[in-house]
């Protein structure tokens, strides 16, 4: 039978603790890490302040909470009401503690037709925790230009019945304001409510 | 003689305009619940076509709105565009489906606000002259 002598016991502890050290830092990583941005999403978003009937509401107030924003106007029957009630639904799906630790807006294209009170009243409807605001014409160009949201609002009087066109994404902000998710209108709540869990540890 | 003539002329031309369309099914119908300050919303069905002939549907109507239509929807370019749809063909043997964030039908200006359970009465019109009634039940879709 070999002895151990006192160096190759020196070797065995130190590799040991190493190992251990090692181990302890991955676990810590993956325990803390944040899901990562996608690059093309980090050269979109950005920072606004839009009008809602209870006054204006900057993005910046939201930090610290998550946000999910999502852009449309009240006279779409279809898309936008299936993508409030996802909204809504996922907020619901959260734990009760994180459900404070969450925001939602929803940004009128068409504020021609969507004045605040009409969009507070509207948004209500799907949850009182979603917020409806808008803004002027070239505000909201200039939103939608940095947001990568694609709309058309007809050159129509209002009072017609017209169309809108845009973009259909549910964005995911972090705590930070970042994007760092896109969802739309048939995405399951439950996957955006686990996205949320995710960038709120 | 004549008069039975007469009869016969005016049956033959009344009777396709008072017919139903036999062959066709509506099943699965529903009008998504609107916010009460909204007055616009789409309804959604299955429309089957159980006959042997091709049907075509027309136009779409209903006491509840001012205007209503068939809708198309389609993704280009990254958005959404939703287009009135002057028919829609339900081939023999198959079926057409109008469905969230699909064909819909549009309801615009509505007389009243809807309530949940409600039930709104639709009649679909096809090339042949017939008729095809269908009833939805309001939904609220809210969990």
């Amino acid at each position: 039978m070999e002895t151990v002598t006192g160096k190759q016991w020196t070797i065995v502890s130190a590799s040991t603790v190493i190992v251990v050290m090692i181990a302890g830092l991955v676990a810590w990583f993956s325990w803390h890490a944040q899901p990562e941005i996608p690059g093309y999403l980090k050269r979109m978003g950005g920072d606004f302040t839009l009008e809602s009937a209870d006054g204006p509401v900057a993005l910046q107030a939201f930090r610290g909470k998550l946000v999910l924003v999502y852009f449309g106007y009240t006279h779409c029957p279809d898309v936008c009401p299936m993508a409030l009630g996802v909204i809504s639904e996922a907020m619901h799906a959260l734990p009760e503690a994180d459900k404070e630790r969450v925001a939602a807006l929803f940004v009128s294209l068409d504020p021609q037709r969507d004045h605040p009170q009409l969009l507070k009243q509207y948004a209500g409807f799907f949850d009182q925790r979603i917020i409806g605001v808008t803004g002027s014409k070239d505000l909201l160009e200039q939103i939608a230009a940095a947001w990568h949201v694609d709309y058309n609002v007809p050159e129509t009087a209002a009072g017609e019945n017209y169309a809108v066109e845009h973009s259909t994404f549910i964005y995911l902000l972090n705590k930070e304001g970042q994007i760092v998710e896109l969802f739309d209108e048939k995405t399951a709540p439950p996957v955006i409510a686990q996205a949320m869990r995710r960038w709120l540890d | 003689m004549n008069r039975c003539l007469i009869f016969a002329i005016v049956a033959l031309v009344l009777w396709p305009v008072s017919s139903f369309a036999q062959s066709l099914v509506a099943d699965q119908a529903w009008v998504r619940l609107p916010p009460p300050v909204m007055d616009a919303t789409a309804g959604y069905m299955v429309v089957e076509n159980a006959g042997d002939q091709d049907v075509v549907l027309i136009a779409v109507d209903s006491p509840v709105a001012e205007h209503v239509m068939m809708h198309g929807m389609q993704m280009s370019e990254g958005r959404m565009h939703m287009f009135p749809l002057p028919e829609v063909h339900v081939p023999a043997h198959a079926s057409v489906s109008f469905v969230p964030g699909g064909m819909h039908i549009m309801l615009m200006g509505l007389h009243a606000p809807l309530r949940a359970g409600q039930s709104v009465h639709f009649e679909f019109k096809t090339s042949a002259g017939e008729l095809l009634p269908v009833d939805a039940i309001v939904r609220d879709m809210r969990k």
